[in-house]
C-alpha cells in the first residue's frame, strides 16, 4: 500500500502557524512584528506563499482599506490541515524533547 | 492632487511583472507591496527604507525560487545548452595548446601534449563558461510570446552560478593549473637540455598570494602591476554578468538561428578583443580596463530596453 508523504514543517512555518493559530487572521507585517525578530520582512511573504501552496494557510484580501489607491492587504489564516500539522508537530516535539539531566 | 502622486511600489511592481512568474507576483510580491503601501502612508524614513528593503529582498529570493521551480522548463533547457556550448568551446580552446606542444617536434609525444592540455583545462573551462552562457542565452528559441521576461530568472540563476564558479576558479584553481602547466612545460624543456629558471608570475598567484604581493611589493611599479592584475580578475567575474545581459538582450530576437549565431559570435569576439586589449596592456589607473565591461553592459541594457517584449506587461 502506498502511503501519503508526511507533511514537513520548517522552523519559520511553525512560527507562522503558531502565531496564526493563536490570534486569527493576520497580514505579513503583523506576523513579523508579532514574531519579535524571528521572522524577517524579506522572507515572510515567500514562506507564506509556500505555505499556501502546501495548504497550511489560506488567504483573502482585506475588505476595507483606508487608501483607495493602495492594494488591498492579504490576510492569512491557518487551515484545519495546518492546525493538525502543527498539533502533530508539537506532540512529536514534546515526545522527543530531551529532559534536563538525562 | 492624489492623481499626481505616484502609487508607492509601482516601479517595483512593473519590475516584478517583467521578471517573475504571475503566480509568484500574486502570492508574494502583491502582498508585500500592499503591506508596504499601508505602512509607508504614515511612517518615518527609516521604516520606509526597511519596508522597501523587505520587498526588494522578497523579489530577489523569488527570482531564484522561480528559476529553481522552472515552471516553463527554461532553466533546464538553458542549463543543457550552456553545458553543450561549454563542452564545444573547451575543446576548441584546448586543441591549440595540445597542437602547440606537439609542434615542439618529435621529442614531445602525444601523452605529454595531452597532459599539458589537461593542465590547461581549469583555465579553459573558466574562459569558456561565460561565453557558453552568453551563447545559450543569445541562441534561445522564441517559443513564448514573451521570451525575455520568461527567461530572466533562469538567466540570473545561470549568471550567479557561473559567477560563483568563476570566483572559485579565478582565485585558486586557475592559478594553480597555470603553475602546474608551466612547471610541466619547463620540465619537458629541461629534459631537452634547455636551461631556464621558473618564477611564479602574477597569473600563477592565488588570490591570497596576489594580495600578499601587493602588500609586500619590492617597488611601486610592481605593486601597481599586481593591483592591475587583481582588478582584471574582478573584471573577469563582472564579465559573466555583462555577457549574460548581452545574451539576454539577443534571446529569441532573430527568427533564423544562423543569423543569431553570426550576430552572437561577432559580439562575443568583439567583447573578447576589447576586454583583452583593456587588460593585457597595462594602463594606469587600472580602472581603464573596465571600458569593455561598461560599453558592452550599456549595449546589453539598451538592447533589452529597446525590446517590445521587455516593456510589455507580463501575461
Amino acid at each position: 500500500m502506498k502511503s501519503a508523504p508526511l507533511p514537513t514543517l520548517s522552523g519559520k512555518e511553525r512560527i507562522i502557524l503558531e502565531l496564526l493559530a493563536g490570534s486569527g487572521a493576520q497580514y505579513g507585517l503583523q506576523l513579523v512584528d508579532a514574531s519579535r525578530g524571528r521572522l524577517k520582512r524579506g522572507t515572510v511573504y515567500v514562506t507564506l506563499g509556500r505555505m499556501e501552496q502546501k495548504g497550511l494557510v489560506e488567504s483573502h484580501h482585506e475588505r476595507t482599506t483606508q487608501d483607495p489607491d493602495a492594494l488591498p492587504r492579504r490576510m492569512y489564516h491557518a487551515t484545519v490541515y495546518g492546525r493538525r500539522v502543527l498539533d502533530a508537530w508539537t506532540t512529536v516535539a514534546r515526545t522527543f524533547a530531551v529532559e534536563p539531566g538525562r | 492632487m492624489s492623481d499626481l502622486t505616484p502609487v508607492r511600489g509601482a516601479r517595483l511592481r512593473r519590475l516584478a511583472e517583467r521578471t517573475l512568474h504571475p503566480t509568484t507576483i500574486e502570492t508574494v510580491v502583491l502582498p508585500a507591496l500592499a503591506d508596504l503601501q499601508h505602512e509607508c502612508a504614515s511612517a518615518s524614513t527609516s521604516t520606509r527604507l526597511r519596508a522597501y528593503w523587505g520587498v526588494w529582498k522578497a523579489m530577489g529570493i523569488c527570482v531564484f525560487v522561480d528559476a529553481i521551480h522552472d515552471r516553463e522548463r527554461q532553466t533546464a533547457s538553458l542549463g543543457a545548452r550552456t553545458l553543450l556550448f561549454l563542452a564545444l568551446l573547451v575543446v576548441l580552446i584546448t586543441l591549440p595548446t595540445v597542437s602547440s606542444m606537439m609542434s615542439f617536434g618529435a621529442r614531445v609525444g602525444l601523452l605529454p601534449a595531452l597532459t599539458a592540455g589537461a593542465l590547461m583545462l581549469p583555465s579553459n573551462i573558466a574562459l569558456a563558461l561565460p561565453c557558453a552562457l552568453f551563447l545559450a542565452l543569445a541562441l534561445h528559441r522564441c517559443s513564448s510570446p514573451q521570451p525575455v521576461t520568461r527567461l530572466v530568472p533562469s538567466a540570473i540563476l545561470g549568471a550567479v552560478t557561473c559567477g560563483a564558479l568563476f570566483v572559485v576558479m579565478i582565485s585558486s584553481v586557475i592559478p594553480a593549473g597555470n603553475q602546474m602547466y608551466r612547471e610541466y612545460v619547463f620540465a619537458q624543456l629541461q629534459a631537452d637540455g634547455v636551461t631556464a629558471t621558473l618564477n611564479k608570475g602574477l597569473a600563477e598567484m592565488t588570490w591570497s598570494e596576489l594580495n600578499d604581493r601587493i602588500r609586500h611589493a619590492p617597488s611601486n611599479r610592481e605593486e601597481q602591476r599586481a593591483r592591475f592584475h587583481r582588478q582584471g580578475r574582478v573584471a573577469m567575474v563582472a564579465a559573466v554578468f555583462v555577457l549574460a545581459t548581452l545574451g539576454l538582450s539577443l534571446a529569441g530576437l532573430c527568427r533564423s538561428r544562423a543569423v543569431s549565431a553570426v550576430v552572437a559570435s561577432v559580439l562575443l569576439v568583439s567583447f573578447g578583443i576589447c576586454f583583452t586589449q583593456g587588460w593585457n596592456h597595462e594602463r594606469f589607473p587600472e580602472y581603464w580596463g573596465w571600458g569593455a565591461n561598461v560599453a558592452f553592459l550599456t549595449l546589453g541594457v539598451s538592447g533589452l530596453r529597446a525590446r517590445k517584449d521587455w516593456s510589455a506587461r507580463s501575461a
